[in-house]
């Protein structure tokens, strides 16, 4: 897989992961800006990036939920739970996509067919169009009224070799040239749209101009992310592929067929003078079809002839080139001809005043759409006066209108030119002059300076591949590690996702492939072994070879060393840290889901997400976190909470905290509780005790019998509980990574369940003991205490001993029988080690009292792979290899 | 990559939506008396719209043909 | 640095406009939308009579005019002030919720400079003002 498309794979799991947040969020609060802004940036980068690989459908469902995001955001629809549930199965697609891609680089051949029906209903929400969309009442004010399709007005502004070009190439294919308008909304940046990316890769482009804004804004108030451009483009490829290109600004785009002849036009000034006499000969040789006689002829009068008349020079210059052209589309050289015989030029009705004035001017500003719109409205109104009573005056207003228009747009030299025409029109007392200058002013000449069009440039890509792309470290498919800094992961995943937010900056975040963190705690872990031997050196420095002063050194050294290597570990331990939130977060919506299948209404409360714990830990934390809340959802909710007295909404509470080195996850409800009368009866009548040992329980007691096998107090086994796994799979869950399972109930209100977790699980803290000559290991904490009792005070009950501490009976195990190994000389006192064992105290009778040290707990392999009785081996700093007890199963 | 040297803008390799933001601040503070675009390869929109709306000359026209042309026929927003 | 932008957007000197609208609301939000980034000068009719009175007092650099207004209407307005010499070039805009083309075309006939349907949006409305009153002067 190629490191990019990794990378993808990560964030795109982030972005989902963060949206669905974001919607689960809105359904609370519909009306939060914020929220709404970063579900649309979520899904727009998402969709961004996907359109760099080769996943149509993938992208299609992302760019349909992105246009439906669009009309929530501009507040043209209401939020709606289920647009929510729509939203969600789609992302719920694109996450299941997102695995197949992972396993085959490719979407699902299904993926089209799948896809369709959720674009489908996506898009069904938008199939109400909004009334008129300013885009349209844009470009309308460009028309010239008349219902043939408006050429672009822009079109007479491109520069002659650009129309040219164009021309040529057009009328020779005997194809329309095209022209697109492309005015980007104003929020496109936050699409990833790059706009002037985009028009470099329009094929075949024969011209490009940009169209600023009417008037800037002042630096002052200047929005960086907001575009206010506008882009034009010739080009001479076909409308499929151009259509294409433009698909995802489809409703921001125009794109129009120019004939080849009316393209050859464009731009051109009414030839009025003797020039036009030269068509006739023109015509005669083009009939004759002697098109190199044509084309020299036109360029022989190009030169002389037409000397000094510019319009004529610049129709036959054209003429000239597109005749000597093979294969030109005779069309376009009749309209030439005919421009210069000056019967047929689009803007013939423009006997602009002194054409041979405007032509040398300097690049004039573009006039904005409103502009023109004021400009031509001047030449409606002039038009449409009727009673001389008032045509001076409309005449006066016109011209301050027209001319304050074009001051407005920075061309003061037009203004001017029209307030002239405006006293010549009062003089005459007819607007004609006024009409003829403003439109001289709509239907300029084209102007000098000529802008080479540029080879299409096909490297720009689309701003949504992040600069992160270049980011090191990717070979291997990454795994997301946060440094300890980044807190809540979903904040985290939502700011980096973001290109467009602004708030990328050179990130500090690594992405490391996990296995490269596994090899780094191993060799922690060989350090902490090889540390480990130091005290074995100083025993022997001292009594093998008779040196106190240098054992005494060597344990200075051990004590530096291992305080590095404790550093060291601690150090390796924080980068595997995980905030739980990674968990956590995926509850939001299966709880809203779960809620609404049951019908129940449920509030999730979350807290305490940025606690961290280590990798493996969050990891193992899922499923049973994921079965404790069905429950809760299933059976402590109750299902009419209103006969309970309680409010229908009911409270799910999931925290996460950390006490020393453990992690504590509470799964709270405010539900009907668990009744301990029940369990007692539950557990008799499941045969798991008599009736009198039931009674005996304490009501704490009875309640953590719904941890016990096989044991279930559900009456009908519901979808949403699942079948047949039990609390009890939970508490083997949690304690096979070294953790237990708490649980208190009141009655009637509600139940708390309490994971405790160790915070990392890579090393453990082991104690030695001595059992027979032999050397084994317990975890540290599962140790209470070490006592050492008489052997008088050893009582047996029945076939089992037990002592007496501190006023309590604790049973004893002797390890050496149920180890079987063989008994030791008896001494007078015994070493006890008390430890928990599901919250009882047992004492374990032992030779000796080792020491307390750091191992890695390797588990058991070969064939000792499936014995129940040892959690694993470690390597001892002596070379040895140290079994580590599972008292748990060796004391049952 | 935007760059301050002296009271010259100079904007080089590409520039990314985001420092949009840094020319702007570039140009507000007002200590720039030019833009130098020599070694600029592209921009994205963003960055183009605020170079044409900068009211500083610019000394030096990318070398790559398209934003080059388009720079080239910039209007000058400043004072007239 | 940043003035010869500013100049683009604020009127020097102050442009003065004249609101003549029958609807003290909608006199309101033109003034809003007019008076406080641009620094436009606004003053207000209620019908054409006054407009004509306030017009004379003048000078104006625009008059933005509703259509139906009791007394005397928009168009009788334009038709009064086109044909008083001394406020007869006097730019008009015309705003009216009327937008069939015969009500367009009668307000061109009058020689109304710009007619927007209601309603119009402040930015609109502020463009529009700008673009007839030149008010970005370079």
């Amino acid at each position: 897989m190629s490191p990019l498309l990794a990378q993808f794979l990560v964030e795109a799991r982030e972005q989902i992961a963060a949206t669905t947040d974001g919607l689960l969020g809105l359904e609370r609060d519909p009306h939060s800006v914020s929220l709404l802004n970063g579900v649309f940036r979520s899904v727009h980068t998402l969709k961004g990036s996907s359109g760099l690989f080769d996943f149509p459908a993938l992208t299609a469902v992302l760019h349909a939920g992105e246009d439906l995001l669009v009309t929530l955001r501009e507040q043209r629809l209401v939020l709606d739970p289920a647009m929510l549930d729509q939203i969600l199965a789609a992302l719920d697609l694109v996450a299941e996509w997102l695995d197949h891609i992972e396993d085959t680089e490719s979407l699902p051949d299904t993926a089209a067919e799948r896809g369709r029906p959720v674009i489908a209903a996506l898009r069904g929400w938008l199939s109400s169009p909004p009334a008129d969309e300013p885009a349209a009442a844009a470009t309308s004010g460009t028309a010239d009224g008349d219902d043939t399709p408006a050429l672009p007005a822009w079109l007479d502004s491109v520069p002659d070799a650009a129309l040219t070009g164009a021309a040529e190439r057009a009328g020779v294919a005997g194809v329309p040239v095209l022209a697109v308008t492309y005015r980007p909304e104003s929020q496109c940046f936050f699409k990833g749209d790059d706009p002037l990316a985009l028009m470099a890769q329009v094929p075949d482009r024969a011209h490009l101009a940009v169209e600023p804004p009417a008037a800037w804004t002042p630096l002052a108030e200047y929005d960086p992310f907001s575009c206010v451009l506008a882009f034009r483009v010739l080009t001479t490829a076909p409308r499929k592929e151009v259509a294409h290109l433009l698909r995802y600004v489809g409703d921001q785009s125009e794109i129009s067929d120019i004939a080849p002849a009316d393209l050859a036009l464009a731009g051109l000034s009414p030839v009025t003078g003797p020039a036009s006499s030269l068509a006739e000969p023109l015509a005669l040789l083009l009939e004759r079809g002697d098109r190199a006689g044509l084309a020299e002829a036109a360029r022989t009068m190009a030169g002389d002839e037409a000397a000094g008349d510019t319009a004529a020079a610049t129709v036959l210059r054209r003429l000239a080139r597109l005749a000597g052209v093979e294969g030109m589309d005779p069309a376009v050289l009749e309209a030439l001809i005919g421009a210069l015989r000056g019967d047929d030029t689009p803007p013939a009705e423009t006997a602009g005043e002194e054409p041979a004035d405007l032509p040398p001017t300097p690049p004039q500003p573009p006039l904005s759409e409103p502009v023109l719109r004021v400009l031509n409205e001047q030449c409606r109104t002039l038009a449409a006066v009727r009673s001389a009573a008032w045509l001076a005056g409309s005449i006066g207003a016109a011209a301050k209108v027209a001319s304050n228009a074009l001051r407005f747009s920075g061309r003061g030299d037009d203004a001017e030119r029209v307030l002239q025409a405006g006293a010549a029109a009062l003089d005459a007392g007819a607007a004609k002059p006024l009409v003829d200058a403003i439109t001289a002013i709509l239907n300029p000449p084209p102007p000098a300076p000529v802008r080479k069009p540029a080879p299409p440039k096909r490297t720009l890509r689309k701003a949504a591949a992040p600069a992160k792309a270049q980011a090191p470290a990717k070979e291997q498919p990454p795994v997301s590690v946060p440094q300890p800094a980044a807190a809540n992961s979903s904040a985290a995943a939502a700011g980096n996702g973001g290109t467009h937010d602004g708030s990328e900056r050179p990130s500090t975040v690594l992405r490391v492939d996990q296995g490269r963190i596994d090899a780094l705690m191993n060799l922690i872990g060989e350090l902490v072994v090889a540390k480990n031997s130091l005290p074995f050196l100083a025993r022997r420095a001292e009594n093998v070879y008779g040196s106190r002063e240098m054992a005494r050194e060597i344990k200075e050294q051990h004590a530096v060393i291992d305080r590095i290597a404790l550093e060291l570990r601690n150090g390796i331990m924080q980068v595997r840290m995980l905030p739980v939130s990674t968990v956590f977060q995926r509850f939001p919506r299966l709880v809203r889901d779960l809620s609404r299948k049951l019908n129940k209404h449920v509030d999730l409360v979350i807290e305490g997400e940025d606690t961290q714990a280590d990798k493996t830990v969050i990891e193992n934390l899922f499923e049973p976190i994921l079965h404790l809340v069905r429950n809760s959802l299933d059976h402590g909710i109750e299902t009419d909470r209103a006969a309970a007295g309680k409010p229908d909404a009911a409270r799910l509470t999931l925290a996460a905290s950390q006490d020393n080195d453990q992690v504590i996850i509470r799964i709270t409800d405010d539900g009907r509780g668990i009744d301990p009368v029940l369990m007692r009866d539950k557990a008799v009548e499941k045969g798991l005790m008599d009736r009198d040992a039931a009674q005996r329980l304490s009501d704490g007691e009875a309640m953590n019998l719904i941890f016990a096998a096989g044991f279930s107090t559900a009456a009908a086994v519901t979808d949403v509980s699942g079948r047949g796994v039990g609390m009890d799979a939970v508490r083997t869950a949690i304690e096979k990574t070294g953790g237990r399972v708490e649980l208190t109930s009141i009655p009637g209100t509600g139940t708390t369940v309490s994971l405790h977790l160790p915070l990392s699980m890579a090393v453990t803290r082991v104690m030695t003991l001595e059992v027979s000559g032999r050397q084994f290991g317990i975890p540290m904490d599962e140790i209470a205490e070490t006592v050492r009792i008489p052997r008088a005070d050893v009582v047996a009950i029945k076939d089992k001993e037990a002592f007496l501490l501190r006023d309590r009976i604790i049973p004893l195990v002797h390890l050496d029988r149920v180890l079987d190994l063989p008994p030791k000389t008896e001494s007078e006192d015994i070493a006890v080690l008390v430890v928990r064992i599901d919250k009882q105290p047992v004492g374990l009778a032992i030779e000796a009292f080792g020491e307390g040290m750091e191992v890695i707990v390797k588990p058991l392999d070969g064939p000792l792979a499936g014995m129940p009785d040892y959690l694993g081996t470690a390597l001892l700093g002596d070379g040895r290899v140290l079994l580590v007890m599972n008292l748990k199963e060796i004391v049952e | 990559m935007i760059r301050l040297e002296g009271t010259t803008i100079h904007l080089e390799d590409a520039c990314p939506v985001e420092e949009a933001e840094r020319l702007l601040e570039l140009l507000q503070s007002g200590t720039a008396t030019g833009i130098d675009l020599d070694g600029c390869r592209s921009v994205h929109t963003a960055v183009f719209q605020l170079l044409l709306a900068a009211p500083l000359p610019i000394h030096t026209l990318p070398p790559e043909p398209m934003l080059a042309g388009l720079l080239a026929g910039r209007p000058s927003p400043g004072p007239a | 640095m940043s003035h010869g932008n500013d100049a683009h957007i604020r009127p020097r000197p102050p442009k003065r406009l004249l609101v003549v609208d029958d609807a003290a609301l909608v006199r309101a939000y033109y003034r809003q939308a007019l008076e406080q980034p641009g620094g436009y000068t606004v003053d207000e009719a209620f019908n054409g009579i006054e407009a004509l009175e306030k017009a004379l007092s003048g000078p104006y650099d625009l008059i933005l005019v509703d259509v139906n207004m009791p007394k005397m209407d928009g168009l009788t307005f334009v038709r009064t002030l086109r044909t008083t010499e001394e406020i007869a070039c006097l730019p008009v805009m015309m705003t009216s919720t009327l937008n069939r083309d015969k009500d367009i075309a009668a307000a061109r006939a009058l020689g109304v400079n710009l007619y927007l349907v209601k309603p119009i949006s402040a930015d609109d409305l502020r463009l529009f003002a700008a673009i007839m009153t030149g008010a970005t002067e370079p």
